[in-house]
């Protein structure tokens, strides 16, 4: 498909900030997912961990964009 | 050091492309952002070892809250950033002015609510009381690391209001950005580590 420079820029921001809002979502689901696990695990220190370890995930690689260390790019 | 050999370096200097001096920007972050982990993983051991499989009774609902509040200003931080890379000036003030708005509201919640209503005292039962201790270290420290990018994002938006930043130049809202998702990080670790791990003992809230 033939777009311009503008339109394709246009595309991926609108890509991004909608990554962004789903990567949001995901982590207020599994903090609220949080919530309901320590009342059923009684507080497993374990899973908790677990489910903090994937929240860490989310935002390092989605909002911190650590993947752009490993490159000499100027964008994400 | 020779005037030629200090000629030569800075020399050297000036030939650093954009895109290098991008990248040791952001490894410079990052190894900034390793040490202040070291500082925040020692806090968390310090955690586990004095409250154990326990934890004090939290008002649930606010830490909930907060949380929320804390990754909704993240998205907005994650939105800025984005917005000034891709020239779009407006989204990226509005963006930015959220984001510290939300980090204000996350400091009245744990230092202006939690802080007053928390179940804990200094002194409990005459002995040192190492709920008090620990809950206020925890989020006395973060909520410090919360202010301070409350700060540096307000900088960031005063100067990116000024017309400062684009899409060729925009580390200083990279920087700032990356550093508030850290902050976001260490708490994503902190709210279950007060508010849900272990079983809560003490007078209740």
């Amino acid at each position: 498909m033939d777009q311009t420079p503008s339109a394709t820029d246009k595309t991926k921001k609108q890509f991004l900030y909608r990554r962004g809002l789903i990567v949001l979502i995901a982590l207020i689901v599994l903090e609220i997912f949080d919530y309901f696990m320590a009342q059923w695990s009684n507080g497993s220190i374990t899973i908790l961990a677990v489910l903090a370890l994937i929240n860490a995930v989310l935002i390092i690689q989605y909002y911190m964009h650590v993947a752009t260390l490993f490159s000499l790019e100027g964008d994400h | 050091m020779s005037v030629t050999a200090h000629a030569q370096e800075m020399h050297h200097v000036e030939e650093i492309s954009p895109a290098r001096r991008l990248y040791m920007n952001r490894l410079g972050l990052w190894l900034f952002i390793i040490s202040e982990s070291f500082l925040f993983g020692g806090i968390l051991v310090a955690r586990f070892y004095l409250w154990g499989t326990t934890r004090p009774h939290l008002d649930q609902a606010l830490g909930m809250s907060v949380t929320i509040l804390l990754l909704a200003s993240s998205f907005f931080a994650n939105r800025a950033e984005i917005a000034i890379k891709h020239d779009d000036r407006k989204t990226f003030l509005q963006s930015i002015l959220i984001t510290i708005t939300l980090g204000l509201l996350f400091l009245v919640g744990v230092v202006g609510m939690e802080w007053r209503t928390a179940p804990v005292t200094p002194m409990m039962d005459g002995e040192f009381n190492v709920y008090g201790a620990v809950l206020f270290f925890m989020t006395g420290m973060h909520a410090f690391h919360v202010l301070t990018g409350v700060i540096l994002l307000a900088i960031v938006a005063r100067l990116g209001a000024k017309g400062h930043y684009g899409p060729t130049n925009f580390w200083g809202v990279e920087g700032a950005v990356v550093y508030w998702h850290f902050v976001d990080v260490v708490w994503v670790f902190f709210y279950p580590a007060l508010y849900l791990m272990g079983t809560a003992v003490g007078p209740v809230h």
